[in-house]
């Protein structure tokens, strides 16, 4: 999927997960790095703050130390995407 | 990761945004208490011109925190994540809820107050927690147990006791209108909150803050301040000066600084522990804010702000309740 500019971040992160993979908080971070290590915030903290949101939330759900999407996550970030 | 650890996670983690929640309550109400400092100064204790200096003193307590969060913002590295988020779908969720907060929220609460008095605006103002939460069931799916209804009714019920004012006996001519702008000013508060909580599941809560202020700095100085100017029929140019150059501009601005304290606090609770918990314990600002004025101002505690208290104090209690059982703030797979 193009955009014309990044998305924010935490809709990037929610997006790593729309191929259906199970990510640690290091795959992420590695993941990322690319396209926002330059940004200060950048980091482990903010990216596992991140994802205890994403999965408070209902996005994402943990399961031992990984996350993956779950259905009303793929269905909300596909939405986000789109716009 | 083991099961207990990540429990344990989320245990703390929702502990702390129960904490940021209360935090905000308790911040918002030393920000009314320092805004009310300024109308010692003139022109903010002018009352021939009550509304215009009542949106001025909103415009400057928001410019200041719209400067500090996007100062903020760039200390962190996050200004680039702020255009980012203007240009994508949640960013523009945000925009929306700003502009119903602003707008609806605080244009319906200012003109309720004028058409219709204190009495009446203040106790159906202070029911936007209730309408969020009633948004936040069908928008969001929230996950409210009845202990969490119960608790929030009571805080809404304590917040309308703590504020009520006896009515002056008369109602003017646009009376109804005004008690209709003040529900306006309900509904603009409840749905910003959920607009700006489902913005924020992929929006930094600072990046929605950030976006919130600036919003609502336009919104005061493009369309509220003027539109007062006309309606009162005086020129900016002639009071501005006056604005500025008084020494309630100064409070107001450490109030704005106050206000931002509170706002970051209250937005990254909603993030974490959802709308209605965060708003029902936000509310709480009416206890806190007795407390301080009991405190340091020496204001006589009545019984109607006693029972008002302790109506808010157990509707907190509820609303907390054990935050082991909130492993998933939604309805949701």
């Amino acid at each position: 999927m193009t955009m014309p500019v990044k998305p924010p971040f935490r809709l990037a992160v929610a997006a790593l997960f729309l191929d259906g993979d199970r990510l640690s908080p290091e795959e992420v971070l590695a993941s990322l790095a690319g396209e926002y290590a330059r940004a200060g915030f950048f980091g482990p903290k903010v990216v596992a703050l991140c994802l205890q949101c994403l999965s408070v939330n209902g996005i994402l759900r943990e399961e031992t130390g990984r996350y993956l999407l779950t259905g009303y996550g793929r269905e909300r970030v596909r939405k986000n995407l789109g716009g | 990761m083991t099961a207990p650890d990540a429990a344990g996670k989320t245990l703390s983690f929702m502990w702390k945004g129960l904490l940021l929640a209360l935090l905000s309550g308790v911040i918002f109400s030393l920000d009314g208490i320092v805004i009310g400092q300024s109308t010692h100064y003139p022109p903010f204790d002018r009352k021939d011109i009550l509304l215009l200096v009542a949106l001025a003193s909103a415009g400057i307590h928001d410019i200041c925190a719209a400067c500090l969060i996007t100062l903020y913002n760039w200390r962190c590295g996050r200004l680039r994540e702020l255009g980012r988020s203007l240009a994508s779908r949640p960013g523009k969720s945000v925009l929306i809820g700003s502009i119903l907060g602003a707008m609806l929220g605080m244009g319906g609460y200012m003109t309720g107050l004028q058409l219709a008095g204190p009495a009446y605006t203040l106790p159906i103002t202070t029911l936007y927690p209730a309408v969020a939460a009633i948004c936040a069931l069908f928008v969001l799916k929230e996950n409210i147990p009845p202990r969490g209804w119960i608790g929030l009714i009571l805080c809404v019920s304590g917040a309308v006791l703590v504020g009520y004012v006896p009515p002056a006996g008369l109602t003017g001519a646009y009376f109804y209108w005004g008690i209709a702008f003040a529900g306006i000013a309900a509904l603009g508060w409840g749905t910003e909150g959920v607009c700006i909580t489902s913005a924020m599941d992929f929006v930094e809560p600072e990046i929605a803050l950030n976006m919130y202020y600036l919003t609502s700095v336009l919104f005061y100085l493009g369309l509220a301040v003027p539109c007062a100017s006309m309606f009162l029929e005086i020129e900016l140019t002639d009071v501005s000066g006056l604005f500025l150059r008084s020494g309630g501009t100064k409070i107001l601005a450490l109030a704005g600084a106050v206000c931002l304290c509170s706002y970051l606090c209250w937005y990254k609770s909603m993030n974490m522990i959802g709308v209605s918990r965060a708003m029902s314990l936000n509310i709480g600002y009416a206890l806190w804010g007795i407390l301080f004025s009991a405190l340091f101002a020496e204001v006589e505690l009545t019984g109607t702000l006693i029972v008002g208290s302790v109506i808010i104090f157990a509707g907190m209690c509820l609303v907390i309740g054990n935050p082991r059982k909130i492993l998933s703030l939604r309805r949701v797979e």
